[in-house]
């Protein structure tokens, strides 16, 4: 009863906003940014993704507000780390803070009209399939989980196969290199992050619109920071750091799951937590961009 | 010497006249300030927008306030170590009642009320002892007599015999509802199972609607649900599955109404109401009045989701349980 594939698909369920999200953070990342911010960019889509899905009617119009919000928000980082530039690490926890403030007056604001559900973006299933297991549940899988598949298969090209990403990658390892090589360090940066800020703004519109269709002050309740220690644990590779959602994503479902054996439904459901701590502590050390959380100065 | 006697002249008239309109003002507050100034604690931030608990509050605020003119501020998104020093800084700004929402607040209650005896500290929600002071009141619901009255329309609405409740955390006023839900349900349906679950909290709306998804995949086609702000998760869930959603404390009908059986309304209003009639007239006792099944209202049932027949049934019953023909033993069910 306890894996089936309905279990599957609830994993499926709260790992794809992780996988949307870590990605973003892997391009930052990788260009050498410490996107701490990630959490309140992620909450900036929820809002703006459910805002946009409510007042259109149309759930796709909901994930491009969000995908909006998010690059605004992730333009909104680059002017500050970047250009500015600011400490990373203190001005991710400020972009944090301010977000959830920011998005809770927002939601107050617009709540008169937020008391209905977001429309579904889930696709019905015809009743012919429905008795179609394997059909069934392709269609049970939730549509921005193939988005999230589809960005995998771009970020991982365009990282490592291709001269944009090898570009990108070499501004994280060592900006005195791109420098020397001519390349425009903060337009990289830039860039970046707002590719980052857009894919985590997905990521939170998949929460609020693809999920569970309704916001809440606070929605994202640390699913930035899980999607940050998924890159950690993934080491920087786009694989890996989809496994480490994943993980996370079985975890949570594994332990909404066990409490059908009784006993204190607490203990069960601090399983994602621990098993993501177990998973970092005994996953190999990874090597992270050299120049992650320095600030640029060009001399 | 005479424009200076002039000018100071000028200057008393000036201040004369400024003396006789702010007396005029400072008059006019005489009316507010017959008005009860009253404060009210929330855990949830934006409780209007929170439809179930904190909404039913939420109305019972407008009444103080549109009933009874009393002028009423409201601290919201309190967290719980913050709720003493809360209630502190209302009564020592001179508000004359303050209302803790949760029994979560127990112990703030508990610890401020005995220090400001000028202030009336009411709980409205579940409490089984009071602070030792003259100054504290409570107002709490039967929450058994509130879970039978779901059991027995949730048991008679089931076709697959399988009832769901999942609730934010096991406290004490859950543990009652479901004790209610489960007796309720085998008085009025013998092969009815209730399968409950815990989301963990008060907040987490995907978590909610995971537990939900778990308890419709096991068979339950009738759906309760008591988890703040997660309540939305598990309407969402209940929409998703095709289950057939109860709503809690107040009306959801507007929610989702194709899904949507009834709502059993707790009447939050109602304890407002009387705690206002006793703050006016002064009889603010040390006691705790219990709103029992007669307090509790059910909503016109959805007939798009159930039969004629079947819906007559399910009113009978309510209505028997409440006038006390119709008898469910108190049975206190630990949950697991």
């Amino acid at each position: 009863m306890i894996f089936d594939p309905e279990f599957l698909l609830s994993a499926l369920r709260v790992a794809t906003p992780l996988m949307i999200v870590a990605i973003g953070v892997l391009v930052a990342e990788r260009s050498g940014v410490l996107f701490l911010g990630v959490e309140g960019v992620m909450l900036c889509g929820a809002l703006f993704g459910i805002l946009g899905a409510v007042y259109s009617g149309d759930p796709w119009i909901g994930v491009a507000c969000g995908l909006a919000a998010g690059v605004v928000a992730g333009l909104v980082t680059a002017a500050l780390v970047v250009w500015i530039p600011t400490d990373q690490v203190v001005m991710g926890l400020a972009m944090n803070i301010a977000a959830i403030g920011a998005t809770s007056f927002v939601f107050r604001m617009a709540s008169g009209d937020l008391q209905q559900m977001s429309p579904s973006i889930d696709w019905s299933v015809p009743s012919w399939a429905s008795d179609v297991p394997g059909f069934a549940f392709l269609l049970g899988i939730p549509p921005l989980a193939w988005v999230a598949f589809i960005i995998y298969i771009v970020v991982w090209y365009v990282l490592f196969h291709s001269a944009p990403g090898l570009l990108l990658r070499s501004v994280g390892q060592s900006v005195k290199a791109a420098n020397s090589a001519g390349l425009n360090v903060p337009w990289v940066r830039t860039v970046a992050l707002a590719i980052a800020g857009g894919l985590a703004g997905v990521g939170g519109a998949a929460l609020t619109v693809g999920w569970v269709r309704s916001f809440s002050d606070d929605i994202t309740a640390g699913r930035g920071f899980i999607a940050l220690a998924a890159v950690y644990f993934g080491r920087w590779y786009p694989r890996w750091t989809l496994l480490g959602c994943l993980l996370f994503g079985v975890g949570e479902a594994l332990a909404l799951r066990s409490q059908a054996f009784g006993g204190n439904p607490h203990l069960y459901l601090m399983i994602p937590y621990v098993l993501t701590i177990c998973v970092l502590a005994f996953s190999q050390s990874g090597r992270a961009p050299r120049e992650v959380g320095k600030p640029y100065e060009k001399h | 010497m005479e424009n200076f006697l002039r000018t100071i002249g000028k200057r008393l008239w000036r201040i004369a006249a400024g003396l006789i309109v702010t007396g005029a003002f400072a008059a006019t507050p005489a009316a507010a300030q017959d008005k009860v100034k009253a404060a009210v604690i929330f855990g949830v931030s934006n409780p209007a927008s929170v439809n179930g608990w904190d909404r039913g509050h939420y109305q019972g605020v407008r009444k103080l306030i549109d009933d009874y003119g009393w002028d009423v501020n409201i601290a919201e998104n309190v967290p719980f170590p913050l709720i003493a020093s809360t209630a502190e800084n209302y009564a020592k700004a001179g508000y004359q009642v303050v209302i803790f929402t949760s029994s979560g607040q127990y112990k703030a209650w508990d610890q401020v009320a005995p220090n400001y005896p000028e202030t009336t500290f009411a709980m409205m929600s579940t409490t089984s002892t009071l602070p030792a002071t003259k100054n504290v009141v409570a107002y709490e619901p039967d929450f058994f007599a509130y879970g039978v009255i779901n059991g027995l329309i949730a048991a008679q609405a089931t076709q697959s015999n399988k009832i769901a409740g999942v609730a934010g955390l096991p406290v004490k006023a859950v543990e009652d509802m479901f004790s209610g839900i489960v007796e309720g349900s085998k008085a009025a349906n013998p092969n009815a199972e209730f399968l409950h679950a815990i989301s963990g909290d008060w907040t987490n709306i995907p978590r909610a609607r995971e537990v939900t998804a778990l308890q419709i995949q096991q068979g339950a086609d009738v759906v309760l649900g008591n988890a703040g702000v997660g309540t939305r998760g598990i309407l969402d869930a209940s929409q998703s599955g095709k289950a057939k959603f109860i709503g809690y404390a107040t009306d959801w009908a507007e929610d989702a109404p194709d899904i949507v059986l009834t709502s059993v309304i707790l009447g939050i209003d109602g304890w407002y109401d009387a705690l206002a009639k006793d703050v006016v007239s002064g009889k603010v006792e040390p006691t705790i009045h219990r709103f029992g099944a007669q307090s509790f209202s059910v909503m016109p049932l959805n007939g798009k989701l159930l039969g004629e027949e079947q819906i007559t049934k399910i009113e009978d019953s309510v209505r028997r349980y409440q006038a006390g023909e119709l008898t469910v033993p108190v049975v206190q069910h630990k949950l697991k």
